[in-house]
């Protein structure tokens, strides 16, 4: 520790900077930037094209507050998170849990269960859209076979929010399962082994053994789940177009349709930061319940 | 409280036998140490016991129960493993009582139990922490807590020190011998530490490649070894070896044998076993050689180690082998010094040219 001199400790610090350069440098120019950049964007009358920008303070925001479009499409967005984040993170779980260890039949089927995530999602939608048409879908000859009228799934106004989220498990659920997977892996054998001698059966071995050992990966997949899912676009404009009646159309698909569409790109940019609050706040509140846990 | 009875035992992963038929009885209430080099399958049978490894052939037997289809948490073993498999997200209590709380005792029971227990083991004050605040010592002894309060037949344990630093692992494992006395368990031990195996067994069993060599009272296999494995495994520092010829073999077994260099060692061999001109290989425990200068094993000194109430002597002799000698006098020579040896016959150990132990004593124990 002697010869920690004060010479010595700047010359660390310089080669640490040197070495994090590439990455602050991307960090912020693609990051950091644009989100200030957003919320300059935010107080303007801006549009996507021409050099329209206009000074109007808050009132991009207030325009938020009484937009009905834009509440319509936050609680469908928190409607679809709540059903896809807990019925994605509890099926990734199920599937690590019964493909976890050896065998040649579990090797495969966690490749098979785990490919559908390479996908794009055009074609992701594509495939769902065969499965439940109504009229040539996979479907629908069940339906007929049991004397009863196809439903129709992305028409219908109950239906058609629940087929994104099954859509949207097909896809994703191939990265949430490995992350379980690996966590399941970093548990001790001898744990097990201890279990078993302590006369644990299977339930209290999940409850007491494997969850437990796997509580930073469950609260990892809540997270990303949580921002991942409140961003979804792709299947609501594929499979359904946010209708019908807008009763999937997605703070995402509607930032889109304000940006794109109509070009008011100062207004888009304002519900793309109040998604941003949103998504953040849950992220937090995640992290928080997590470390909670921690102390105790 | 039950013994263990091994008949036959084997193991094997496809074409790889790693046990290669075991047989043992251990006693109720006996201290057995299983010891041996890495890779012996001394682990692998304390597993098989547990119930923990599938048993390829022949039988485990738990208080005269076949046990070989019985699951491991119905046969009545605890076991305290090598990294303790502490739950890492239970209180010392919760791990302590968790055995108890899944085989539906009353809660009173258990926190009886714990309680008695974590007093034996000193763990009173941290019955409220998580192992990750405890230190090693404290982490084994929370692991033989758990093992403790279930009361089992039979206790594990599977090198349940090596992980701990030398002045805790003498204190445990005086902690352990002194439970073994205060609870009158059966206790199978694996190590490979014969220092160990040693100081704590009523019985070792020294294992091989997968086969028991030798099994017998600490002393028994210090003094009786049965073949050269045995011989150079248990003692420290290690015996030493010197090739030799039997020159003649007396009908009440008293023989000479002549070393390399020449010179003629009085021994004692079984006659039955040995004859003139046999090769054999004579076993010297350090502490039965002394130094003399007109005795027959003539060499120059490499080494001196203090180790205060002994002296070892590390030499090359002059016929090229090294020998070790632990001496209470302080002679203290200089490295490179000349010195000479001699040992007293009845002391030295004879074993012939496939290692197995040929001297008088053993071979009397042999035929009784």
């Amino acid at each position: 520790m002697t010869n920690r001199t004060p010479q010595r400790m700047r010359r660390d610090g310089r080669a640490a900077l040197i070495f994090l350069a590439p990455f602050l440098i991307i960090y912020c120019v693609f990051l950091i930037f644009p989100l200030f950049k957003a919320v300059f964007i935010s107080f303007h009358d801006w549009e996507l094209a021409g050099g329209y920008r206009e000074w109007i303070g808050f009132f991009n925001y207030e325009d938020l507050w009484y937009d009905d479009y834009f509440w319509k499409a936050l609680g469908n967005t928190m409607r679809f998170a709540a059903m896809a984040v807990p019925s994605m993170t509890i099926l990734a779980l199920l599937l690590a849990l019964g493909l976890h260890g050896h065998g040649r039949v579990r090797a495969v089927l966690r490749s098979v269960f785990f490919s559908s995530s390479v996908f794009s999602v055009t074609v992701v939608t594509l495939v769902w859209q065969m499965v439940l048409s109504p009229d040539r879908g996979l479907i629908a000859p069940i339906f007929r076979s049991m004397g009863m009228e196809p439903i129709n799934f992305l028409g219908s106004v109950e239906w058609a929010m629940p087929s994104l989220v099954i859509a949207t498990l097909w896809w994703g659920v191939g990265l949430p399962m490995a992350l379980f997977l690996a966590a399941l892996g970093q548990i001790p054998d001898e744990l097990y082994e201890a279990a078993e001698l302590d006369h644990a059966s299977r339930w209290s071995t999940l409850r007491y053994i494997t969850l437990p050992g796997i509580r930073h990966t469950v609260l990892l997949v809540l997270v990303l789940q949580i921002v991942g899912q409140f961003q979804i676009f792709g299947q609501a404009q594929l499979m359904t177009k946010g209708g019908p009646a807008n009763t999937t159309l997605t703070l995402v698909q509607y930032i889109y349709n304000t940006g794109f569409r109509d070009w008011q790109v100062g207004y888009a940019t304002t519900i793309a930061l109040a998604l941003f609050v949103v998504m953040a706040g849950f992220s937090m509140l995640q992290l928080w319940l997590g470390r909670k846990g921690d102390d105790q | 409280m039950s013994g263990v009875s091994l008949r036959d035992l084997r193991k094997s992963y496809g074409a790889l036998d790693v046990i290669h038929g075991a047989s043992l009885d251990i006693k109720e209430g006996e201290f057995v140490v299983f010891v041996g080099p890495s890779g012996c399958g001394k682990s692998t049978m304390l597993r098989m016991i547990a119930g923990l490894e599938e048993i390829s052939g022949g039988t485990v037997s738990i208080g005269g129960k076949e046990m070989n289809a019985v699951p491991a948490r119905d046969r009545g073993v605890a076991m305290v493993f090598q990294n303790y498999a502490l739950y890492p997200h239970m209180s010392v209590r919760e791990n302590m009582g968790f055995g108890l709380k899944n085989m539906g005792f009353a809660k009173k029971d258990i926190a009886e139990r714990v309680n008695n227990a974590a007093e034996i083991l000193q763990l009173t004050p941290y019955l409220d922490r998580k192992p990750k605040a405890l230190s090693g010592g404290q982490r084994q002894r929370v692991a033989i807590g758990r093992a403790i309060v279930r009361e089992p037949d039979v206790f594990l344990f599977d090198e349940p020190l090596s992980n701990l630093d030398a002045a805790l692992r003498v204190q445990t494992r005086t902690e352990i011998s002194q439970l073994h006395a205060r609870l009158g368990a059966t206790m199978i031990y694996v190590t490979h530490d014969q220092t160990e195996a040693l100081t704590m067994a009523d019985r070792i069993v020294v294992l091989r490649d997968g086969v028991i060599e030798q099994v017998g009272a600490p002393l028994d296999l210090y003094d009786r070894p049965a073949n050269l494995f045995v011989a150079g495994f248990i003692g420290a520092p290690k015996m030493n070896f010197l090739s030799a010829v039997l020159q003649q073999v007396a009908p009440n077994g008293a023989a000479t044998a002549k070393i390399e260099s020449g010179e003629v060692i009085p021994v004692q061999v079984s006659p039955a076993h040995a004859q003139a001109g046999d090769k054999v290989t004579l076993g010297l425990r350090p502490e039965n050689i002394a130094v003399d200068p007109a005795g027959p094993l003539k060499g120059k000194v490499d080494l001196v180690e203090q180790l205060g109430n002994v002296e070892l002597i590390y030499a090359t002799l002059d016929m090229g082998c090294k020998i070790v000698a632990e001496l209470r006098t302080r002679i203290s020579p200089l490295m490179g010094d000349r010195i000479a040896f001699r040992s007293l016959s009845e002391t030295i150990h004879v074993f012939d040219s496939s290692g197995d132990a040929i001297t008088a004593h053993n071979v009397l124990k042999v035929a009784s």
